[in-house]
């Protein structure tokens, strides 16, 4: 019963903590309800931001029940509180040092000597995070904690530039270090970046030895052809190592060709096939050999038959050749009858040859899609009159989604300078404060200052966007000419919201264009 | 020399600037006086030549009182007044030439055989053809005359001085926080003595009914400093040491921001109040290439940088702040003056100064946010680049600090209208950088001075 209440507790709370800052469920279940409860109360206030807060809930359930099991828990949690506070120091030696000194037996205690660690780390001091990460892994060697730790002095190791120590533990992660559910992710990602280097070093059977811990037949080609393609990208850009990266490129072919199985009679061999050919057109392509990816791809269709994607991917190809009477024809082989004449509209856009597209658009049986599309392609190649006419009809059809027509029309008019007519538009949509700023926007093009003044006055009270609106009010009344209520506006904005970016460019605005060091702003105590 | 020494070398101390440019002031109006009636040419040349005091006068006067701005103009309209009578000296003597062998090829004209003259000064050189000769010959004056100019201007700007000392103020003290003490003062009221054996009989007040006063009465009950020996100060400073406030130079940007309302200079008077350490009379700005000047155990143990625009800084000068950093043991106070953009030029030098350095936020109860004075969270006059301090430490120790928001402006005139207290953090902020630093440079020389005995 109480293990599921634990349970039950940590479901709720889990996803705001992190790993290192929760209780194990054993430790849960041998508290008093009592001490559970003071601990939910710390843990809400921590999960909330209010760190002080909680800082306190967790000092008051060590004065009150020093001798729990939540004990040492409570007190990492301190100093996690601390550590939030920037007060990383406290943290490492009243928190984290203390769980260490008086429950050196507890699994907080393992916590806690990582955690130690992290926070050298985390401000800074490396050659303190080093000795404390080796004391980590020395001292809890089989435990997942020691694997952090490897990942972390890697971490340094990269920083620091030292080649020979990212080696040694990147091969002391990928060979000697026991896996567990846990440490997988880690230890995996280490043993692909061993391979990596390998591959890079040209060391191909030294990769394939790593990712053999990680990964087994099928899997570990597909791995070693995700990290040979980018080697030899690597490769071919210099000429001297181009040989290099073909050869490379062959071998890896040759391997991927393995994984096509010989009978095609299920739909696991047939996706098996169709990865691996994939891959063989990939590595194709990577080495500039446009005529044997064609190869494949029309070997894929003739073995797997035809497919939507498959004549996606064959006629995307022909695209990025820019032939596009080839794409067209492929496009028009689509079961899918509106995503290909889609495509094909899309081709007629990159070529340029509009009118041709918007045909096809026209052609749609869904009017709405249809016409949306023919809108958005006015709209973008500047036929603002076509485009508006094509949204008020989507208007008539598509009631859903009438204020985002109406808005796009007035797009269309400010887009054409006829801001009044824009105005106008924005006005009928509903959606405050967004219109009320595009709208004030345009007054200010027409330079109507005071409308403008008078609309962002209005999006003042949305919270939310306060800061921007008092910066655009500061802009209006300086294009307005008004330089002290310009002044003033930047001024209130430094005062209003001294923590946001608006405050900081208010600020800078001040200083560099008004000569005005007194800005008004300054840190709140927080 | 005088010029060299006021704005590269550093070896002369203030009032002899002041005396030397005077002067020179005055040595030039005396000049001016004296050759009356004398030949026209000399006196012109006296005249132009008399620019050229007055101009380092002006230039020196603007900077040393703190008016940068005027200082700026005075250097640029100084420099094109030299050109322009540069110039017309050039003109005029290239013009006298000329008519001197013109006059001396007419006398020769039909008596020798015509030979290729090289010589610009003469009109019939070769180059200048038979149409326009003297346009040519104007046209190269100017070219060569221009070129000479920046040739000069720019190995001038080469001048680096030579050797420069910082050292710190003698002295002692503990690097511990700055503690309060409160004064109990008795303030004894006025008081009616009343005869107990008048005929009038009320109640008189007790005689020792005596309401004390307690004024609360803050003091820097110790000394500030690092060492055992006397006075507030530094055991490896020396008696004539002074901290100093070193703002860095670069191109690009507004590396000067705030001086003229005199950010440095508040910060080191106050930083001199704080702690009683002996301050420099008035801050004082290098360029980065400067810093090589300074011998590896007097070098000073802080700069200073800020700016909200463009941080231009050449690989050379990037290797002088490294060596800065790392060999002579210094510490970067950068100060992000306005805009995020300087803030991640500023993280983008850094990779490039320290490329083993990670950057990373400084906790609240690090040394440098305590001593002496513990500061409760970081205080800023606007958030140009985050709300946290950032820190490039090496071998334990700060070497760059980075503050995000403006904390210059709070010590400038005016402090940007923040409130007194935030002014005030910023204020202490700004000393335990500067403490920090001298604290950390004195204990190295110290660790330095142990390994060698």
């Amino acid at each position: 019963m109480a293990a599921s209440l634990a349970a039950l507790t940590l479901a709720g709370t889990a996803p705001a903590l992190d790993f290192l800052e929760q209780i194990e469920v054993e430790t849960f279940a041998e508290m008093r309800e009592v001490e559970r409860y003071q601990l939910k109360v710390a843990e809400k206030h921590y999960t909330k931001g209010e760190y002080r807060i909680a800082m306190d809930e967790y000092d008051k359930f060590l004065t009150l029940y020093e001798k729990s099991p939540g004990a040492p828990y409570a007190q990492l949690m301190w100093g996690h509180c601390q550590a939030r506070l920037r007060f990383v120091n406290t943290a490492i030696r009243d928190g984290f040092q203390s769980v260490i000194d008086y429950w050196p037996d507890s699994t907080e205690a393992v916590h806690a000597s990582y955690l130690i660690a992290k926070s050298y780390d985390n401000i800074g001091q490396a050659e303190k995070a080093e000795a404390a990460y080796l004391r980590t892994v020395n001292d809890y060697s089989t435990h997942h904690i020691a694997t952090l730790a490897k990942v972390d002095l890697l971490h340094l190791a990269k920083v620091k530039k030292d080649e020979k120590k990212q080696m040694l533990l990147l091969a002391d992660l990928t060979y000697d270090t026991e896996r567990t559910e846990a440490n997988r992710g880690h230890v995996v990602n280490a043993t692909r970046e061993l391979a990596t280097r390998h591959v890079y070093a040209g060391e191909y059977g030294e990769a394939i030895r790593a990712l053999e811990t990680s990964y087994k037949d099928g899997e570990l080609v597909k791995v070693y052809n995700d990290i040979a393609g980018r080697a030899i990208s690597h490769f071919l850009r210099e000429e001297k190592t181009e040989a290099k990266g073909v050869e490379l490129s062959d071998s890896v072919i040759g391997m991927v060709g393995t994984l096509i199985p010989d009978v095609l009679d299920d739909e696991a061999k047939r996706a098996a096939a169709r990865d691996a050919y994939y891959r063989i057109a990939g590595l194709y392509g990577t080495t500039a050999r446009p005529a044997k990816v064609l190869e494949t791809y029309e070997k894929m269709i003739t073995i797997l038959g035809e497919d939507d994607g498959l004549l996606g991917t064959l006629a995307k190809f022909h695209r990025g050749r820019k032939h596009y009477d080839k794409a067209r024809s492929v496009y028009r082989r689509f079961k899918n009858k509106v995503a290909g004449l889609l495509a094909i509209a899309e081709t007629f856009v990159e070529e340029e040859r509009y009118d041709e597209a918007i045909a096809v658009y026209a052609g749609l049986e869904d009017q709405v899609l249809g016409n949306g599309k023919i809108a958005k392609l006015y709209q973008d190649i500047g036929r603002y009159d076509e485009a508006i006419a094509t949204y008020k009809t989507l208007i008539e059809i598509d009631r859903d989604n009438i204020d985002s027509h109406r808005w796009q029309i007035g797009v269309c008019y400010e887009s054409s300078d006829r801001l009044h007519n824009a105005i106008d538009a924005y006005s009928r949509v509903d959606d405050f404060p967004r219109n009320f700023l595009q709208m004030a926007s345009c007054h200010r093009r027409l330079e109507e200052y005071s409308r403008a003044l008078a609309l962002y006055n209005q999006c003042k009270v949305y919270e939310p966007r306060a800061p921007e609106v008092f910066m655009l009010i500061a802009k209006t009344y300086e294009e307005a000419g008004q330089r002290e209520n310009a002044i003033r506006a930047y001024q209130l904005t430094c005062k209003n919201y001294p923590k946001t970016k608006e405050a900081s460019q208010a600020h800078s605005h001040l200083q560099s264009k008004y000569d005005i060091n007194v800005t008004l702003g300054g840190a709140k105590e927080e | 020399m005088l010029w060299c020494d006021w704005s590269a070398w550093y070896l002369l101390p203030t009032w002899c600037h002041w005396l030397g440019f005077t002067g020179g002031l005055a040595g030039a109006a005396y000049w001016l006086h004296w050759p009356r009636g004398c030949d026209r040419t000399l006196y012109r040349g006296i005249l132009g030549a008399c620019v050229l005091p007055l101009w380092g006068f002006l230039t020196f006067a603007a900077f040393t009182l703190g008016w940068y701005r005027l200082g700026k103009v005075f250097t640029a309209a100084g420099l094109a007044a030299t050109f322009v009578i540069g110039l017309c000296w050039a003109v005029w003597y290239v013009e006298r030439r000329s008519r001197h062998y013109e006059s001396a090829t007419k006398g020769d004209a039909g008596e020798g055989v015509a030979t290729r003259r090289w010589n610009p000064l003469d009109l019939a050189a070769w180059y200048y053809g038979s149409r326009r000769k003297r346009l040519d010959q104007s046209g190269l004056t100017f070219l060569s005359y221009s070129l000479c100019f920046l040739l000069a201007l720019f190995l001038a700007g080469q001048i680096s001085g030579c050797r420069e000392i910082y050292e710190s103020p003698f002295g002692g003290g503990k690097p511990k926080k700055i503690q309060q003490i409160v004064k109990i003062q008795q303030v004894i009221k006025r008081k009616f003595i009343i005869n107990p054996y008048s005929a009038v009989v009320f109640n008189p007040p007790p005689i020792h009914d005596i309401k004390l006063q307690i004024l609360e009465v803050t003091d820097n009950k110790y000394r500030v400093g690092y060492g055992d020996d006397p006075g507030a100060g530094f055991a490896t400073g020396t008696n004539r040491g002074k901290v100093r406030f070193i703002r860095l130079e670069y191109d690009g940007g507004d590396w000067d921001q705030d001086l003229e309302r005199n950010a440095d200079l508040n910060m080191l008077l106050q930083y001199g109040i704080r702690t009683k350490h002996r301050v420099a009379d008035r801050n004082e700005t290098r360029k980065i290439s400067q810093l090589a000047n300074f011998p590896p155990r007097k070098s000073p143990p802080f700069v200073y940088i800020t700016g909200q625009r463009d941080l231009n800084i050449g690989k050379g000068e990037q290797k002088v702040l490294r060596e800065y950093l790392t060999e002579k043991h210094g510490l970067l106070f950068a100060d992000n003056g306005g805009s995020g953009g300087w803030g991640g030029q500023f993280l983008e030098l850094m990779r490039r100064v320290l490329p083993t350095v990670e950057a990373k936020p400084i906790p609240l109860d690090h040394p440098i946010h305590r001593i002496p004075y513990e500061i409760p969270f970081l205080p800023y006059v606007a958030p140009h680049g985050g709300k946290d301090a950032i820190g490039w430490t090496v071998e334990g120790r700060l070497v760059a600090y980075y503050h995000p928001g403006d904390i210059g402006d709070a010590w400038a005139d005016g402090h940007a209208g923040v409130s007194r207290k935030i002014a005030e953090y910023c204020y202490q902020t700004g000393t335990n950088v500067m403490f920090y630093a001298h604290a950390e440079y004195d204990k190295w020389l110290r660790s330095l001075e142990q390994q060698e005995q």
